[in-house]
Protein backbone atom coordinates (compact mmCIF):
# COMPACT_ATOMS: atom_id res chain seq x y z
CA UNK A 1 0.00 0.00 0.00
CA UNK A 2 1.46 3.31 -0.85
CA UNK A 3 2.02 5.55 2.44
CA UNK A 4 1.29 9.32 2.14
CA UNK A 5 2.11 11.82 4.56
CA UNK A 6 -0.10 12.17 7.52
CA UNK A 7 -1.13 15.56 6.76
CA UNK A 8 -3.25 14.42 3.72
CA UNK A 9 -5.34 12.06 5.71
CA UNK A 10 -5.69 14.48 8.43
CA UNK A 11 -7.45 17.14 6.12
CA UNK A 12 -9.81 14.71 4.58
CA UNK A 13 -10.94 13.49 8.15
CA UNK A 14 -11.04 17.78 9.11
CA UNK A 15 -13.04 17.76 5.92
CA UNK A 16 -15.73 15.04 6.73
CA UNK A 17 -15.45 15.91 10.57
CA UNK A 18 -16.85 19.43 9.44
CA UNK A 19 -19.24 17.62 6.92
CA UNK A 20 -20.79 15.76 10.22
CA UNK A 21 -20.41 18.82 12.75
CA UNK A 22 -22.32 20.96 10.41
CA UNK A 23 -25.14 18.40 10.10
CA UNK A 24 -25.43 17.95 13.67
CA UNK A 25 -25.75 21.42 14.14
CA UNK A 26 -28.88 21.59 11.44
CA UNK A 27 -30.43 18.78 13.30
CA UNK A 28 -30.78 20.05 16.41
CA UNK A 29 -32.87 23.28 14.79
CA UNK A 30 -31.04 25.83 17.83
CA UNK A 31 -29.07 27.67 15.04
CA UNK A 32 -31.44 29.03 13.19
CA UNK A 33 -32.53 28.03 9.56
CA UNK A 34 -29.74 25.92 8.76
CA UNK A 35 -30.95 23.13 6.38
CA UNK A 36 -29.81 19.75 7.05
CA UNK A 37 -27.89 17.34 4.45
CA UNK A 38 -31.38 15.80 3.49
CA UNK A 39 -33.17 19.13 3.09
CA UNK A 40 -30.35 19.90 1.26
CA UNK A 41 -30.46 16.78 -1.08
CA UNK A 42 -33.97 17.84 -1.55
CA UNK A 43 -33.13 21.05 -3.33
CA UNK A 44 -30.73 19.66 -5.20
CA UNK A 45 -32.74 17.01 -6.51
CA UNK A 46 -35.27 19.51 -7.53
CA UNK A 47 -33.40 19.82 -10.57
CA UNK A 48 -32.73 17.75 -13.19
CA UNK A 49 -28.78 18.70 -13.85
CA UNK A 50 -29.09 18.66 -9.74
CA UNK A 51 -30.24 14.64 -9.69
CA UNK A 52 -27.61 13.77 -12.51
CA UNK A 53 -24.63 15.75 -10.04
CA UNK A 54 -26.04 13.43 -7.46
CA UNK A 55 -26.17 10.33 -9.59
CA UNK A 56 -22.91 10.96 -10.93
CA UNK A 57 -21.80 11.03 -6.95
CA UNK A 58 -23.19 8.15 -6.22
CA UNK A 59 -21.79 6.18 -9.28
CA UNK A 60 -18.62 7.24 -8.66
CA UNK A 61 -18.46 6.57 -4.71
CA UNK A 62 -20.46 3.44 -5.72
CA UNK A 63 -18.01 2.08 -8.78
CA UNK A 64 -14.98 2.34 -5.96
CA UNK A 65 -16.33 0.76 -3.64
CA UNK A 66 -18.37 -2.18 -4.63
CA UNK A 67 -17.61 -2.68 -8.72
CA UNK A 68 -13.51 -1.66 -8.79
CA UNK A 69 -11.52 -4.81 -7.96
CA UNK A 70 -14.29 -7.20 -7.44
CA UNK A 71 -13.96 -10.42 -9.01
CA UNK A 72 -16.89 -13.68 -9.58
CA UNK A 73 -17.65 -15.28 -5.63
CA UNK A 74 -15.28 -17.43 -4.68
CA UNK A 75 -12.81 -16.79 -7.55
CA UNK A 76 -9.71 -18.11 -6.33
CA UNK B 1 4.23 21.23 2.28
CA UNK B 2 5.93 19.66 -0.03
CA UNK B 3 5.47 20.16 -3.98
CA UNK B 4 4.65 16.29 -4.47
CA UNK B 5 2.01 16.58 -1.10
CA UNK B 6 0.60 19.82 -3.33
CA UNK B 7 0.64 17.82 -6.06
CA UNK B 8 -0.61 14.58 -4.96
CA UNK B 9 -3.37 15.62 -2.33
CA UNK B 10 -3.94 19.26 -2.84
CA UNK B 11 -5.03 19.86 -6.47
CA UNK B 12 -6.75 17.05 -7.00
CA UNK B 13 -8.92 18.11 -4.46
CA UNK B 14 -9.01 21.58 -5.18
CA UNK B 15 -9.83 20.70 -9.00
CA UNK B 16 -12.27 17.72 -8.16
CA UNK B 17 -14.32 20.69 -5.78
CA UNK B 18 -14.10 23.34 -8.72
CA UNK B 19 -15.54 20.42 -11.10
CA UNK B 20 -18.79 19.84 -8.76
CA UNK B 21 -19.54 22.83 -7.86
CA UNK B 22 -19.29 24.16 -11.06
CA UNK B 23 -21.06 21.82 -12.62
CA UNK B 24 -23.66 22.55 -9.76
CA UNK B 25 -23.69 25.85 -10.37
CA UNK B 26 -24.26 25.98 -13.95
CA UNK B 27 -27.53 23.62 -13.85
CA UNK B 28 -28.68 26.00 -11.23
CA UNK B 29 -28.76 28.82 -13.68
CA UNK B 30 -29.87 26.76 -16.44
CA UNK B 31 -32.93 25.55 -14.09
CA UNK B 32 -33.47 28.96 -13.24
CA UNK B 33 -33.70 30.30 -16.35
CA UNK B 34 -35.57 27.32 -17.60
CA UNK B 35 -38.15 27.89 -15.07
CA UNK B 36 -38.53 32.14 -15.74
CA UNK B 37 -38.90 31.02 -19.24
CA UNK B 38 -42.05 28.21 -18.04
CA UNK B 39 -43.57 31.02 -16.29
CA UNK B 40 -43.69 33.39 -19.03
CA UNK B 41 -45.38 30.78 -21.46
CA UNK B 42 -47.66 29.78 -19.08
CA UNK B 43 -48.50 33.77 -18.71
CA UNK B 44 -49.01 34.00 -22.00
CA UNK B 45 -51.28 30.89 -22.20
CA UNK B 46 -53.65 32.11 -19.78
CA UNK B 47 -53.67 35.62 -20.66
CA UNK B 48 -53.26 35.65 -24.83
CA UNK B 49 -53.90 39.45 -25.06
CA UNK B 50 -52.01 40.62 -22.15
CA UNK B 51 -48.09 40.94 -21.67
CA UNK B 52 -46.48 38.75 -19.07
CA UNK B 53 -46.20 41.03 -16.28
CA UNK B 54 -49.87 42.41 -16.32
CA UNK B 55 -52.54 41.16 -14.63
CA UNK B 56 -55.64 43.16 -15.28
CA UNK B 57 -58.46 41.09 -14.69
CA UNK B 58 -61.24 41.04 -17.94
CA UNK B 59 -63.91 42.79 -17.43
CA UNK B 60 -67.33 41.41 -16.33
CA UNK B 61 -69.39 42.49 -18.62
CA UNK B 62 -68.49 43.87 -21.01
CA UNK B 63 -70.96 45.98 -23.32
CA UNK B 64 -72.56 44.21 -26.38
CA UNK B 65 -71.43 47.30 -28.82
CA UNK B 66 -68.08 46.84 -27.92
CA UNK B 67 -65.83 45.78 -31.18
CA UNK B 68 -63.82 42.71 -30.91
CA UNK B 69 -60.22 43.21 -31.85
CA UNK B 70 -59.89 40.54 -34.78
CA UNK B 71 -56.84 38.11 -33.53
CA UNK B 72 -55.07 39.68 -31.38
CA UNK B 73 -51.27 39.12 -31.12
CA UNK B 74 -49.43 36.93 -28.82
CA UNK B 75 -47.22 39.39 -26.14
CA UNK B 76 -44.12 37.73 -27.08
CA UNK B 77 -44.00 36.99 -30.83
CA UNK B 78 -41.89 38.98 -32.35
CA UNK B 79 -42.89 41.57 -35.06
CA UNK B 80 -44.30 39.89 -38.13
CA UNK B 81 -44.65 36.56 -36.84
CA UNK B 82 -48.25 35.41 -36.99
CA UNK B 83 -50.48 34.99 -33.96
CA UNK B 84 -51.34 31.48 -35.57
CA UNK B 85 -47.48 30.02 -35.60
CA UNK B 86 -47.10 31.34 -32.51
CA UNK B 87 -50.24 29.43 -31.01
CA UNK B 88 -48.48 26.62 -32.34
CA UNK B 89 -45.24 26.99 -31.39
CA UNK B 90 -47.23 27.38 -27.47
CA UNK B 91 -48.98 24.07 -28.19
CA UNK B 92 -45.86 22.27 -29.43
CA UNK B 93 -44.33 22.99 -26.27
CA UNK B 94 -46.79 21.70 -24.19
CA UNK B 95 -47.32 18.86 -26.06
CA UNK B 96 -43.23 18.42 -25.66
CA UNK B 97 -43.52 18.72 -22.08
CA UNK B 98 -46.98 16.21 -21.66
CA UNK B 99 -44.22 13.70 -23.52
CA UNK B 100 -41.16 14.32 -20.91
CA UNK B 101 -43.59 14.42 -18.07
CA UNK B 102 -46.66 12.36 -18.12
CA UNK B 103 -48.90 12.26 -15.75
CA UNK B 104 -47.89 10.08 -12.40
CA UNK B 105 -47.63 6.43 -13.28
CA UNK B 106 -44.81 3.48 -14.60
CA UNK B 107 -44.43 5.77 -17.85
CA UNK B 108 -43.72 8.83 -15.97
CA UNK B 109 -41.27 6.59 -13.44
CA UNK B 110 -39.82 5.14 -16.19
CA UNK B 111 -38.88 8.07 -18.11
CA UNK B 112 -38.13 9.95 -14.50
CA UNK B 113 -35.51 6.98 -13.86
CA UNK B 114 -33.56 6.81 -17.31
CA UNK B 115 -33.33 10.72 -17.17
CA UNK B 116 -32.02 10.09 -14.15
CA UNK B 117 -29.62 7.38 -15.36
CA UNK B 118 -28.53 8.32 -18.40
CA UNK B 119 -27.76 11.92 -17.72
CA UNK B 120 -25.88 11.54 -14.33
CA UNK B 121 -23.91 8.93 -16.37
CA UNK B 122 -23.09 10.76 -19.33
CA UNK B 123 -21.97 13.73 -16.83
CA UNK B 124 -19.95 11.43 -14.67
CA UNK B 125 -18.25 10.36 -18.17
CA UNK B 126 -18.12 13.78 -19.33
CA UNK B 127 -15.73 14.98 -15.72
CA UNK B 128 -13.50 11.82 -15.61
CA UNK B 129 -12.51 11.91 -19.50
CA UNK B 130 -12.05 16.42 -18.58
CA UNK B 131 -9.93 14.96 -15.59
CA UNK B 132 -8.14 12.08 -16.84
CA UNK B 133 -7.32 13.39 -20.14
CA UNK B 134 -6.53 16.83 -19.15
CA UNK B 135 -5.46 17.44 -15.94
CA UNK B 136 -4.38 14.08 -14.19
CA UNK B 137 -3.36 11.56 -16.90
CA UNK B 138 -3.56 7.94 -15.26
CA UNK B 139 -1.95 5.06 -16.45
CA UNK B 140 -3.62 1.49 -17.86
CA UNK B 141 -7.37 1.10 -18.31
CA UNK B 142 -8.68 3.32 -15.48
CA UNK B 143 -11.06 5.31 -17.32
CA UNK B 144 -12.02 2.34 -19.44
CA UNK B 145 -12.83 0.53 -16.46
CA UNK B 146 -14.88 3.28 -15.00
CA UNK B 147 -17.36 3.42 -17.96
CA UNK B 148 -17.88 -0.18 -18.23
CA UNK B 149 -17.65 -0.48 -13.81
CA UNK B 150 -20.57 2.20 -13.82
CA UNK B 151 -22.28 0.86 -16.34
CA UNK B 152 -22.65 -2.59 -15.13
CA UNK B 153 -23.49 -0.77 -11.40
CA UNK B 154 -26.44 0.92 -13.18
CA UNK B 155 -27.12 -2.82 -14.52
CA UNK B 156 -27.29 -4.10 -11.12
CA UNK B 157 -29.13 -1.47 -9.57
CA UNK B 158 -32.19 -0.79 -11.81
CA UNK B 159 -33.75 -4.07 -11.75
CA UNK B 160 -33.60 -4.41 -7.75
CA UNK B 161 -34.71 -0.80 -7.48
CA UNK B 162 -37.42 -1.38 -9.96
CA UNK B 163 -38.33 -4.27 -7.80
CA UNK B 164 -38.32 -1.85 -4.47
CA UNK B 165 -40.45 0.81 -6.12
CA UNK B 166 -43.31 -2.25 -6.81
CA UNK B 167 -43.11 -3.46 -3.48
CA UNK B 168 -43.63 -0.69 -2.17
CA UNK B 169 -46.13 1.52 -4.38
CA UNK B 170 -48.26 -1.59 -4.83
CA UNK B 171 -47.52 -3.90 -2.29
CA UNK B 172 -48.00 -0.99 0.92
CA UNK B 173 -43.79 -2.33 1.91
CA UNK B 174 -42.35 0.38 4.29
CA UNK B 175 -38.76 0.21 3.76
Amino acid sequence: MTRHPLIGYFVWALLFGALFAWEGLALTYKFGDVPTLSATFRAIMRYPFGRWALFALWLWFGWHIFVRGWHFLLRA
Amino acid sequence: MSSALIRQDLVPMVVGYVLIMGALAIGLRLARRSARAEAAGAAAVTNPGQPAGQTNPAPVSAPLATPVPAAPTAPNAPAGVPPAREAGRVTARARLRAIAAPEPGWRRFVIHYLGTAVGGYLLLMVVIIGYYFGISPVAGNFVQSAFSGCALLIGLATPVFIALSWLVERKGWRI
